[in-house]
């Protein structure tokens, strides 16, 4: 079956305010890179990797629409749609709705002052729903979604502000491989993984490759897109059977975020 | 004094019952689970209410705000 993933072109993509460590407004992105990048992604999930990509159009007073991992959560044809924690981008909520809506979804909102930052925060690994909490996301919002979807769902604790979205230190791959940062998590977290995941299946990243948002990878089949990074983790990939595509991803980093952040598998 | 707080989620999958129970009592709070529900099937959710008691004001502000953090709602 054709993978289908949403992305928002990055027309009005900039640095215009500051809600995480990446964050500096003095470090502008540039506008002709960015979009060379984007595109770039753009074009190996629908070209190379046969992807049916859908756009999202972007809306000039919210910059960081183009992560539209941020958007929601999937589950089947209903669309659980982000509660952003900060202001700036909660205008964002309404577009993603109507976008969904428009398009045939089922969508969800979730009740007010509960923030939850959509697939950002909330990944499926072996049928289980894993979602980060604290930084972004309300562990409440956790417990709602198991309640409303009949799924369970595991909550671990986000502990280094620099990975503070799940979807920047733990990525599950097909055949329920995981790439993740140990370092972005407690003891207890750790644990949980090491628990439901076997040994085989870890993928770990070391502190370089969490700098570089490995982590954030986009996976479609066997394919795993990532930012630049290391041979060492092409070739830990490799020997799991995984094919590697890199991509320059350094204008998204400026903002806190790399290929997975602009997909929103739907 | 005593605080009653309830945790409702995948407390015991997520190990958050455990955590709060581990941090409260390095807090040096006392601490005691009145009723815990376990859910039975994999997607149930588990509840867990719970006593938190002490004498220093300060302390048990610390450990409501810790557990509120960790999902507990105050009863």
């Amino acid at each position: 079956m054709t993978e289908k993933i949403l992305m928002c072109a990055p027309d009005f993509y900039g640095i215009k305010y500051e809600i995480n460590p990446w964050m500096k407004i003095e470090i502008q992105s540039d506008y002709e890179k960015a979009r060379k990048q984007w595109k770039a992604l753009y074009n190996i999930l629908k070209n190379d990797l046969k992807v049916d990509v859908q756009l999202v159009p972007p809306r000039e007073e919210v910059p960081d629409m183009v992560f539209t991992a941020n958007a929601a959560v999937m589950y089947g044809n209903k669309a659980i749609i982000a509660k952003f924690k900060y202001p700036q981008r909660q205008p964002e909520e309404e577009y993603y709705a109507d976008w969904f809506r428009e398009n045939g979804y089922e969508v969800i909102t979730l009740p007010d002052g509960m923030a939850f930052e959509g697939a950002g925060d909330a990944l499926y690994l072996n049928g289980i729903l894993y979602s980060g909490y604290v930084p972004r996301t309300d562990i409440a919002a956790h417990t709602y979604i198991s309640e409303l979807l009949k799924i369970p769902v595991i909550s671990v604790e986000l502990v280094n502000d620099n990975f503070y979205h799940i979807d920047t230190c733990f990525c599950p791959l097909e055949d329920d491989y995981l790439i993740y940062y140990p370092k972005a998590f407690d003891e207890y977290g750790n644990k949980i993984i090491e628990t439901n995941v076997p040994e085989e299946k870890r993928i770990i990243v070391n502190d370089e490759e969490a700098s570089y948002f490995t982590c954030n990878a986009v996976n479609v089949g066997k394919n795993i897109v990532t930012n630049i990074t290391t041979k060492r983790f092409s070739d830990l990939l490799a020997s799991k059977g995984f094919t590697h595509i890199q991509t320059d991803m350094s204008e998204y980093m400026k903002a806190g975020g790399a290929s997975k952040c602009l997909t929103l598998k739907i | 004094m005593i605080e009653k707080l309830k945790l409702k989620g995948h407390i015991i999958d997520s190990l958050i019952l455990s955590k709060l129970l581990d941090k409260l009592a390095d807090l040096g709070v006392d601490c005691y689970t009145s009723d815990v529900k376990v859910g039975t099937k994999r997607e149930d959710v588990s509840e867990a209410t719970f006593v938190i008691e002490t004498e220093d004001k300060e302390l048990l502000k610390e450990a409501i705000e810790y557990a509120k953090k960790q999902g507990a709602m105050e009863i």
